[in-house]
């Protein structure tokens, strides 16, 4: 199927009224000075950053663009959103609100093209017939949503473990190292667990 | 060593004394510290990062990348398209660097003097720094035993074609080949500042304090009086509200060339220092992967033990740019990094991980064309911008590049190439070089990625024509100087450290003399 993209003109004007909507509930929430800690509990996990909007769009991204099946872990197996919003969190604010705004106008981007419904909302298949519609398109600002989103997902998966065997990589050169997690990590961990699960 | 101070020994507000105070513990910063210690100074090296000796690492490459790359890698130039890769660490980018060891070449330094007016750094100035700086981090040209499968085809490649190649100078000492430079070296066999000049300057009584962000400079007239420094607890990567004061006879910035110029214009500089942030180098470098029949296991060994510099300096004919303006060397990424650089997802991603152990690649990086600069820019939220505007020529340069490197892999053997960014663009042969047509070289099209900043507090004359003097002095200050890669006046061409550690030689001579 061949998908014809509304114009570049329009879709950078949809895209920059979602910014500002996004922008603007950004700034809201910080000078309605929302705890930074606040936990966004949603079906993938309990995130910082990240929130179920975010989460359900990522996921369905995820699922679209990683390898499937046999040896490879699923994204949840490879922890892809939990890891993302981890870096999220410690990183610089401004970068941190550019992928949540990727994110944003990933999910509304097949309504733009007049086809679709909300990209998290789309079947497995839909969202593929989507990605590869777009493979070819000139919009500039298309490509660089999709893929910030595929780099994103592709450096936290295979970041992960689980993945490793699936493609031949050994790991890390000392053999039996174990992870020396950084107090970012232990915080991220502390912070993301709940408290009763953290008593027990 | 008692004399490191992390964020969790500083408990309270604290004023210290010191004779030099030393922003950055990167090449620069470094180096200038254990150079005033030599000069018997009493020192005081401050880094906004973490403090992470060989035994804090692991060899994960997320997980190091959490621990010492600026903001985890995550940062890019103004579109999006160029990764921006450093260190947010004490050792700065030495810790995730290649340790190639380059001399600056003669044809730069004496373009600095003459276009510039750079005095004091020629190469009868650098060469006693040189040789002191080769003795110390056991320099030495790349030996066979460390040549993996990519730098043997490379050799190979470039002996065929008949281009210009040479072992590349390495900064190394038993080296385990482990192929983890960039996650930081769990053996201290990388000669990063972490296991040379830092822990020299503290034999020699230089203080260092990490997770320790320089804020404030403080000025009286031409001077500066103190600096002022937030503590950053290491857990949340925030500031934590306890503060250092530092009163020094003379400051040293040494941020890195992403982070100097942006300082000094959160200091309010800008007015005062119009040149500041402006004639912004990088080095954009752009791969290719390659896949073979054979296995080539890219991610161990050292990255680069042979280099191709027989296209370093670009080729004009009447004025037209023909080819050449980079330098040509094997890659080496882990596989997190190397997957968010394919096009490809869904089976194509598949098929193509699939085969990880024979794949390789080249990357290639390129020396910034002098009238194509870029500049670091600060922006209305405070933030800081790294615009970079790819003129006609640096692409003209990025595609030749490309195609040297495809022509490259297919003669040792590739039998399909990947160039690294968004368009999907694979090679068969070299007939597929048309390609390259339709390449675009912005955000979305081809992924560069920097790793080695310049400039934006350039050297010079004076205040109109650049930062500082040829003394690392800034224009206007009697006791402020920089002393990283910042101060080139275009970039170095090669990579660029040992560049910036003999200029630091100088810059330690020059802030001495004025103590
Ligand atoms: C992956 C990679 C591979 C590389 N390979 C090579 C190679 O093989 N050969 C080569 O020559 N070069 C290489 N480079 C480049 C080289 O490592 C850098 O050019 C060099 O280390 C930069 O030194 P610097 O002192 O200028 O800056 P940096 O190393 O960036 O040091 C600056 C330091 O200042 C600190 N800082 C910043 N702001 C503040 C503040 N406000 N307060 C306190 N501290 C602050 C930072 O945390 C940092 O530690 C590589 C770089 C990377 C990232």
């Amino acid at each position: 199927m061949q998908w014809q993209p509304i114009s570049r003109r329009s879709f950078l004007k949809i895209a920059a009224v979602t910014a500002v909507g996004v922008s603007a509930t950004f700034y809201g929430h910080r000078f309605m000075s929302a705890p930074r800690n606040a936990l966004h509990v949603t079906p993938y996990g309990n995130f910082l950053v990240l929130e179920e909007s975010h989460a359900h769009t990522l996921h369905a991204f995820a699922e679209a663009v990683l390898p499937r099946g046999g040896k490879y872990p699923t994204p949840q197996q490879a922890q892809v959103l939990q890891r993302l919003d981890e870096e999220l969190y410690f990183i610089s604010q401004p970068i941190a609100k550019d992928v949540k705004l990727v994110l944003h106008v990933l999910e509304w981007m097949p309504v733009m093209y007049a086809k679709f419904g909300r990209f998290s909302r789309l079947s497995l298949e839909q969202r593929l017939n989507f990605l590869n519609g777009t493979k070819n398109t000139r919009s500039k600002t298309v490509r660089a949503v999709i893929n910030n989103c595929r780099m994103l997902c592709f450096n936290m998966y295979y970041g992960h473990e689980s993945s490793w065997s699936a493609i031949g990589y050994d790991g890390p050169f000392a053999k039996h190292l174990p992870e020396q997690l950084s107090e970012q990590r232990q915080l991220y961990a502390a912070l993301t667990t709940p408290q009763q699960e953290q008593s027990q | 060593m008692n004399n490191i101070f992390e964020a969790r020994d500083i408990t309270q507000d604290q004023t210290l004394t010191t004779q030099v105070c030393v922003i950055g513990t990167g090449c620069g910063g470094a180096t200038v510290a254990k150079k005033l210690t030599d000069h018997g100074l009493d020192v005081i090296m401050l880094d906004q990062g973490g403090y992470y000796p060989a035994q804090r690492m692991d060899q994960r490459e997320l997980n190091m990348a959490g621990k010492i790359s600026a903001e985890r890698n995550f940062a890019s130039s103004h579109d999006g398209g160029n990764l921006l890769l450093y260190g947010n660490n004490v050792g700065g980018a030495s810790v995730h660097y290649w340790a190639d060891s380059y001399r600056t070449p003669v044809e730069k330094l004496e373009q600095w003097a003459q276009e510039y007016h750079i005095t004091g750094h020629s190469m009868a100035d650098l060469l006693p720094a040189f040789e002191e700086l080769e003795a110390n981090l056991h320099i030495h040209a790349a030996t066979d035993p460390y040549f993996n499968r990519m730098n043997q085809l490379l050799r190979k490649g470039s002996e065929t074609l008949g281009w210009r190649g040479h072992r590349v100078p390495q900064a190394r000492k038993n080296c385990v080949k482990s192929g983890h430079c960039m996650q930081g070296c769990l053996y201290d066999a990388k000669q990063s500042q972490m296991v040379t000049h830092i822990p020299q300057a503290l034999a020699q009584g230089a203080r260092l304090y990490a997770n320790a962000q320089a804020q404030q400079l403080v000025m009286e007239g031409d001077k500066v009086k103190c600096l002022s420094v937030a503590m950053i607890d290491a857990a949340t990567n925030r500031p934590n509200g306890i503060k250092l004061t530092i009163n020094a006879d003379a400051y040293v910035l040494a941020a890195g060339g992403f982070s100097s110029a942006y300082f000094l214009m959160q200091q309010g500089l800008k007015k005062q220092l119009p040149q500041l942030g402006k004639h912004f180098s990088m080095n954009p470098s752009v791969m290719v992967h390659g896949i073979y029949d054979e296995e080539i296991i890219l991610w161990r060994n050292i990255p680069a033990a042979w280099g191709i510099d027989h296209f370093w300096q670009r080729q004009y004919r009447n004025g037209q740019y023909q080819e050449g303006g980079y330098l040509l060397m094997p890659n080496q990424i882990q596989p997190a990094m190397f997957a968010a650089t394919l096009p490809l997802y869904g089976v194509e991603h598949q098929q193509v991980m699939e085969q990880l152990p024979n794949i390789g690649g080249t990357i290639s990086w390129i020396d910034d064309v002098e009238d194509e600069l870029g500049e670091i820019r600060i922006k209305r939220d405070g933030s800081r911008e790294v615009y970079y505007p790819y003129g006609p020529t640096t692409k003209a340069v990025l595609k030749d590049s490309i195609k040297k490197q495809a022509e490259l892999q297919f003669a040792v053997g590739a039998k399909q190439l990947i160039i690294a960014g968004h368009q999907g663009i694979t090679l068969n042969s070299m007939d597929d070089l048309t390609r390259l047509e339709n390449l675009t070289v912005s955000a979305g099209g081809l992924m560069l990625a920097s790793p080695h900043p310049g400039g934006g507090c350039r050297m010079g004359l004076n205040a109109t024509d650049s930062v500082v003097n040829s003394d690392h002095q800034v224009h206007g200050f009697h006791n402020l100087y920089v002393a990283d890669s910042s101060v080139f006046p275009t970039s170095s061409a090669l990579d660029p450290s040992l560049t910036i550690m003999a200029f630091s030689h100088i810059a330690a001579k020059c802030v001495a003399a004025n103590i």
